[in-house]
C-alpha cells in the first residue's frame, strides 16, 4: 500500500468502527415483540377435578376424569411425543371392531399438547371403554386404547 | 523468476523464518506453525458449525407430504375459502362432524382461479357437491390443507348430493361472534401449515407475500399468553378475497379488526382492509 | 507475468492452501447440517442449505478480512495471505449458493419474476424493524461477485495497482451490508443470543485489528527522517542493518526500503509492483529482493524483476559517509539502474 491508501483505510475503519456497532445495536433494539392476544377464541373445556383412571399408552397419557358426584366423565389425553398424522380423530367405539361411522366422534386431538373430551354419560358406560385414534383423512387407524373402569 | 528452484533455501539459516509461497518445501519452523494454524482453523470451523446449528429457533412439527399423493373425498364449498369438508364422524347426537380442508394450487398459487376455470369449462358449479380429489396433504397444529398438485386433473370425480337430509347436514355451521380486534401475524396458510419450515417471521416474508399474492388464503395466527395458537382466515367485509390488500402487512405484528365468524372448525375474520389493519 | 499465459500458476503451497479451504468448507457444512438434522429433523431441507451456506460465508468473510491486518502486525501470518484471493473467491461462491437458493426459494415459483419480487415484496425502507434485509444481501453479493471477477492478476495489471486496490476497498461496504443483512434478517427470528454474540466477536475483531494495524502504519508514516542541507536523508549507521534484510525509511511521501546484501547497499521503493506488498519486510534471496507477500522479486541494481518477468519498481540513490548511509529522497523512474554502494560493515569479514 502507499501512504494515500493507508490513510483511506484508516479513515474507512474509523467510520465503520462507529457505524457497525450503531447499526448492530439499533437492529437489536428494533426486534419486534411477538404480539400477544388475550383471547384467541379457543374453546377450553373445564377439567373435572377427580381422576378415576390413569394409564400410559405409547405416546399418550390417558386419564379418565369425573366430577365429585360421578355424573360427568371426561377423557383427557396428553401427548408426550408429537403425532405425525394429518388428523387425529378421537372415537368412542361402541363395538369391539372399530367402524368410524358406528362410533361416537368425540373430537380431534392436536398433534402435541393435550385435550379434554366429554365422554357419554354414565348410563351409556360399560365397564370397559374402547377409545380409538383414527385418521379420517387417510382412513388409517392410529391407536386403540382399552380402559377398564 | 527463480520460482521452483528454491529447495536449497531451507539450508539458509537467514531465511528459515521467511515464507515464500512457491518453494516446494517449507522451512521446518514455518511448516510446523502452518500445521498448527490449520488444526486451529478446522476446530474453529467445526465447533462453529455445531454451535450455530444448536441454536436454531424451534422448528414446527408441520408436515408436507411432498411426492406422496393422497386421494381425498369430501364436499366442496367456496366459502369462506375454496375448501373441502371431509367427514370425521358422528357426534353423540348423531350430527355429522367434518374437517374443513382449504384447497391450494401447485407452487405459490391459490385454488380459487383453478376452480373457477374448471367450473367455466365444464359449465357447472362445484359448490355443495361431493368431490374426489388427488393431491398433496400439508398439515400442522390440527389444521390441514390440500394442494391440487395435478391442477385441473386433481379433480377426479364430481357427484351431486341428491339426498336432502345429507345436503342439510353438510351445510356449514356458522356462529357470529361480533366485532373483534385480534393481534397476531398474517401468514400464508400453505407455507405455515407445512410447505415451508419456518413458514412465518421476517425471513419468510418474501415467500409469504408471493404465496398470498398468488391466491393462497392469508391467515392471522394469534397466540395467547399460555402459548396456545388459533388461526383466523382473513376475508374482506363483503366476503371477498383481500389478498393484495394485506400484502404490506404480512409477517409483521398487526392487529386486525373485523367481524369474527366461526365457520365449522375454522375462524374467519371479515376485515375492511382500509381501516381494519393496524401495525403494532 | 510469464512468457506463456497461465490462469493460475499452481505450486504445492497454493494446492495445499486450496485443499485447506476445501477441508474447512466441507467440515463446517457437515458439522452444521449433521447437527441440525439430528436436533431439528423437521427443518425444511432447502432452508437448511440456505442457512448452512449463509452462516459459512459469514465466517469466511471474517477470516478473509482479518488476514490483512494480522499480517501487518506479525509476519507469522503471511502464509494465510499468500493465496488469500482464493479464499475470497470461495467466500463469494458460498455466498452465491446462499443467495441464489434464497432468491429461488423465497421469491420463485410465484406470480412474479424473482428479481422484481426481491425489490417489491417488501418496500419498507423507512422502517428499521421491517427493512428489506434481502436487498442488502443482494448488493453485498454483487460486490463480492465484482471482487471475485477482478481478483485475477490480469485485472490488476490492466486496471493498474492503484485503481484495482481502490476498487477492492468495496469489500468493506460489502461487510457492512452483510452485517446488517444478518441483523435485520435472521437475527429477528432467532431467540438464541449465540449468533448475536458470534457476530459481535467477529466485527469487534475485524474493526480492532484494522484500527490497531492502521494506527501502527500511520505512526510509521509520521516518522520522517532528518533532511540534510544537501537534500539527502540520514538513513542510519551501517551496523543497524542485518544482512539480507532492509530498513524502511520515510521521505514524507512514501516509504523506501534500503537493503543490505553482504557489503552492498541498495534502495528501492517499499511498494511491490504486484499488489503493493511491503518490499522492505522481505529478504534478499539468491541475490534478489523478494517480496514477503507473494514472492515477487527485484534485482538490487535496477529494481527490475529478473527475466522473463517485467515488473519494476522505482530505485533511489544512496551514498555513504563514515559508515553512515544517506538516501536521495527523489525517486528514479521505475527500473532505473543505480550504483549499488559498497560499505565494509565493521566486525564482519
Amino acid at each position: 500500500m502507499n501512504k494515500g491508501q493507508r490513510k483511506t483505510h484508516i479513515i474507512i475503519w474509523m467510520v465503520l468502527a462507529v457505524c457497525i456497532p450503531v447499526g448492530f445495536i439499533s437492529a437489536i433494539m428494533v426486534i419486534p415483540d411477538k404480539p400477544m392476544q388475550e383471547d384467541v377464541f379457543l374453546k377450553n373445556e373445564t377439567v373435572l377435578e377427580e381422576i378415576s383412571k390413569e394409564i400410559v399408552k405409547d405416546n399418550l397419557i390417558v386419564l379418565i376424569r369425573n366430577d365429585k358426584a360421578k355424573t360427568s366423565y371426561q377423557l383427557q389425553l396428553l401427548v408426550s411425543t408429537p403425532f405425525k398424522q394429518a388428523d387425529i380423530g378421537i372415537y368412542y367405539s361402541l363395538r369391539n371392531k372399530f367402524d368410524p361411522l358406528q362410533s361416537i366422534y368425540l373430537g380431534n386431538l392436536p398433534p402435541k399438547g393435550g385435550k379434554v373430551f366429554s365422554l357419554p354419560s354414565d348410563e351409556e358406560f360399560s365397564d370397559r371403554i374402547h377409545i380409538v385414534l383414527f385418521d379420517p383423512i387417510k382412513n388409517e387407524l392410529i391407536n386403540q386404547i382399552q380402559i377398564e373402569l | 523468476m527463480l520460482k521452483g528452484t528454491h529447495n536449497h533455501l531451507i539450508h539458509n539459516s537467514m531465511n528459515k523464518d521467511f515464507y515464500i509461497g512457491y518453494i516446494n518445501k517449507l522451512p521446518e519452523g514455518i511448516a510446523k506453525r502452518i500445521k498448527i494454524t490449520i488444526l486451529i482453523l478446522i476446530s474453529v470451523f467445526v465447533l462453529s458449525g455445531v454451535g450455530i446449528a444448536f441454536h436454531h429457533q424451534n422448528i414446527s412439527n408441520s408436515q408436507f407430504e411432498l411426492g406422496k399423493l393422497t386421494t381425498l373425498e369430501g364436499y366442496f364449498f367456496s366459502e369462506p375459502v375454496a375448501l373441502i369438508k371431509v367427514l370425521e364422524g358422528k357426534d353423540i347426537h348423531g350430527n355429522l362432524i367434518f374437517k374443513s380442508v382449504p384447497l391450494v394450487n401447485y407452487a405459490k398459487f391459490g385454488a380459487e382461479d383453478l376452480i373457477r376455470i374448471y367450473e367455466e369449462k365444464n359449465k357447472t358449479s362445484l359448490h355443495g357437491k361431493k368431490l374426489k380429489l388427488i393431491g398433496t396433504l400439508l398439515y400442522d397444529d390440527g389444521k390441514s390443507l390440500f394442494e391440487l398438485t395435478k391442477r385441473e386433473e386433481s379433480i377426479l370425480a364430481v357427484e351431486v348430493v341428491s339426498d336432502y337430509k345429507l345436503r342439510q347436514q353438510i351445510q356449514p355451521k356458522i356462529e357470529n361472534l361480533g366485532i373483534q380486534s385480534i393481534k397476531g401475524e398474517i401468514i400464508d396458510s400453505k407455507c405455515y401449515f407445512g410447505a415451508m419450515r419456518p413458514g412465518f417471521g421476517k425471513t419468510h416474508r418474501a415467500c409469504a407475500v408471493r404465496c398470498i399474492s398468488g391466491g393462497i388464503p392469508p391467515v392471522l395466527a394469534a397466540t395467547n399468553y399460555d402459548g396456545a395458537v388459533n388461526y383466523f382466515l382473513i376475508r374482506g367485509k363483503e366476503k371477498q378475497a383481500i389478498n393484495k390488500e394485506v400484502l404490506p402487512y404480512v409477517s409483521e405484528p398487526v392487529s386486525l379488526k373485523g367481524e369474527l365468524v366461526k365457520f365449522d372448525d375454522w375462524m374467519v375474520l371479515y376485515v375492511d382492509p382500509a381501516t381494519g389493519i393496524e401495525r403494532q | 507475468m510469464s512468457v506463456q499465459y497461465k490462469a493460475i500458476h499452481w505450486n504445492p503451497q497454493k494446492k495445499a492452501y486450496d485443499l485447506v479451504i476445501v477441508i474447512l468448507t466441507v467440515s463446517y457444512l457437515i458439522a452444521f447440517m449433521a447437527t441440525t438434522i439430528i436436533i431439528h429433523p423437521n427443518l425444511d431441507p432447502v432452508n437448511l442449505i440456505i442457512r448452512a451456506f449463509g452462516s459459512l460465508s459469514l465466517i469466511l468473510i471474517h477470516l478473509v478480512l482479518i488476514i490483512g491486518p494480522l499480517c501487518r502486525l506479525s509476519s507469522s501470518f503471511l502464509p494465510l495471505l499468500y493465496n488469500r484471493r482464493h479464499l475470497g473467491v470461495t467466500t463469494f461462491l458460498v455466498a452465491a449458493i446462499h443467495g441464489v437458493l434464497s432468491l429461488v426459494q423465497f421469491h420463485g415459483n410465484g406470480d412474479s419474476n424473482v428479481l422484481i419480487s426481491l425489490f417489491t415484496a417488501n418496500t419498507q425502507y423507512d422502517s428499521l424493524a421491517q427493512f428489506p434485509f434481502q436487498v442488502l444481501g443482494y448488493y453485498a453479493l454483487l460486490i463480492l461477485f465484482f471482487m471475485a471477477a477482478t481478483s485475477h492478476d490480469f485485472w490488476l495489471k490492466n486496471l493498474g495497482q492503484n485503481f484495482w486496490k481502490r476498487l477492492h476497498i468495496l469489500i468493506y461496504i460489502a461487510y457492512v451490508l452483510i452485517i446488517m443483512h444478518v441483523m435485520l434478517g435472521v437475527i429477528q427470528l432467532e431467540s438464541s443470543p449465540l449468533l448475536i454474540i458470534f457476530l459481535c466477536i467477529g466485527f469487534t475483531a475485524v474493526i480492532s485489528l484494522h484500527l490497531i494495524a492502521g494506527w501502527k502504519e500511520i505512526k510509521q508514516d509520521r516518522q520522517i527522517q532528518n533532511f540534510l542541507d544537501d537534500g539527502y536523508l540520514f538513513a542510519g549507521t551501517v551496523d543497524l542493518w542485518e544482512d539480507g534484510k532492509a530498513r524502511i525509511v520515510n521521505n514524507g511521501k512514501e516509504r523506501i526500503a534500503i537493503f543490505r546484501n553482504g557489503n552492498e547497499f541498495t534502495a528501492i521503493s517499499n511498494q511491490c509492483a504486484h499488489q503493493g506488498g511491503p518490499l522492505g519486510e522481505g529478504r534478499i534471496v539468491d541475490g534478489v529482493i523478494t517480496c514477503p507477500w507473494h514472492g515477487y522479486q527485484y534485482r538490487t541494481n535496477d529494481g527490475c524483476s529478473p527475466p522473463p518477468f517485467s515488473e519494476k519498481v522505482p530505485t533511489f540513490n544512496l551514498k555513504s559517509v563514515n559508515n553512515k548511509i544517506f538516501l536521495d529522497p527523489i525517486p528514479n523512474p521505475a527500473g532505473t539502474a543505480v550504483e549499488v554502494i559498497s560499505v565494509k560493515v565493521k566486525g564482519e569479514r
